[in-house]
């Protein structure tokens, strides 16, 4: 049975959303890279400075969060959101596949929403952790 | 979760009552909350094309449509991000 094949229309707005996605995705690496540049400029100078009101909360504690949490996510969220790019190029540029291919991409998203939800839990736990500390 | 997330870090910068405080958790909470909002609108729609028949493909492409919409959101956030942390690295190489 031949399957649905989408319209010019269809594709361009296909294309849109691969764009955005690419530039989404690099977008977060080079948000990785920057915070991999942040963990090594602390490692290079020893712990940062105290922040003149350390008493806000946003002390080094804060930033090693950020480092070791965010730079492993942050790099492994960009490979996963680049995943589904391959198939959504290929609904408009190959024929009498298109369903296959957009559930294939939906499955990637899925995936990459899916470590993206891991990612807000853990810092979800971790600001939980912090406002605790802030009242008791 | 990325709104009560945001919300969470909404309470921990009051927390803090100093501007650094707000700077490194107020931005990111009103982040969290906006891209919270901006991913709700394709989920709906995908939840649509399988609760509804008849329009499948115009939903899926409105769902498609969004999808766009929230991942430029999410550019747009992340590079406010970006510019947080080269704020900060400045602030650890003592600019």
């Amino acid at each position: 049975m031949a399957e649905y094949e989408f319209s010019e229309e269809d594709n361009k707005t296909f294309d849109l959303l691969s764009g955005a996605l690419r530039r989404f995705a690099l977008t977060f690496a080079a948000f990785a890279v920057l915070l991999a540049l942040m963990g090594i400029i602390w490692i290079a100078t020893g712990m940062p400075r105290p922040a003149p009101d350390s008493s806000a909360g946003v002390d080094a504690s804060w930033l090693i969060i950020v480092v070791y949490v965010g730079i492993p996510a942050t790099a492994a969220l960009a490979v996963m959101f680049l995943k589904p790019l391959e198939n959504l190029k290929r609904i408009t540029t190959t024929e009498g596949q298109d369903i296959s291919e957009l559930l294939a991409a939906l499955d990637d998203l899925n995936q990459s929403f899916g470590l993206l939800r891991i990612f807000v839990a853990v810092l979800f736990i971790v600001m939980i952790t912090r406002v605790a500390m802030l009242f008791f | 979760m990325l709104i009560v997330a945001g919300a969470l870090l909404v309470v921990f910068a009051h927390g803090g009552e100093t501007s650094r405080a707000i700077w490194y958790a107020g931005i990111p909470a009103i982040a969290f909350i906006v891209l919270g909002f901006v991913c709700y609108q394709p989920v709906d729609n995908l939840k649509r094309v399988t609760s509804t028949e008849g329009h499948d493909i115009l939903i899926m492409m409105i769902a498609m449509k969004d999808l766009r919409i929230a991942f430029a959101t999410g550019q747009v956030i992340i590079i406010v991000l970006i510019v947080m942390a080269i704020a900060q690295i400045s602030w650890m190489l003592g600019f």
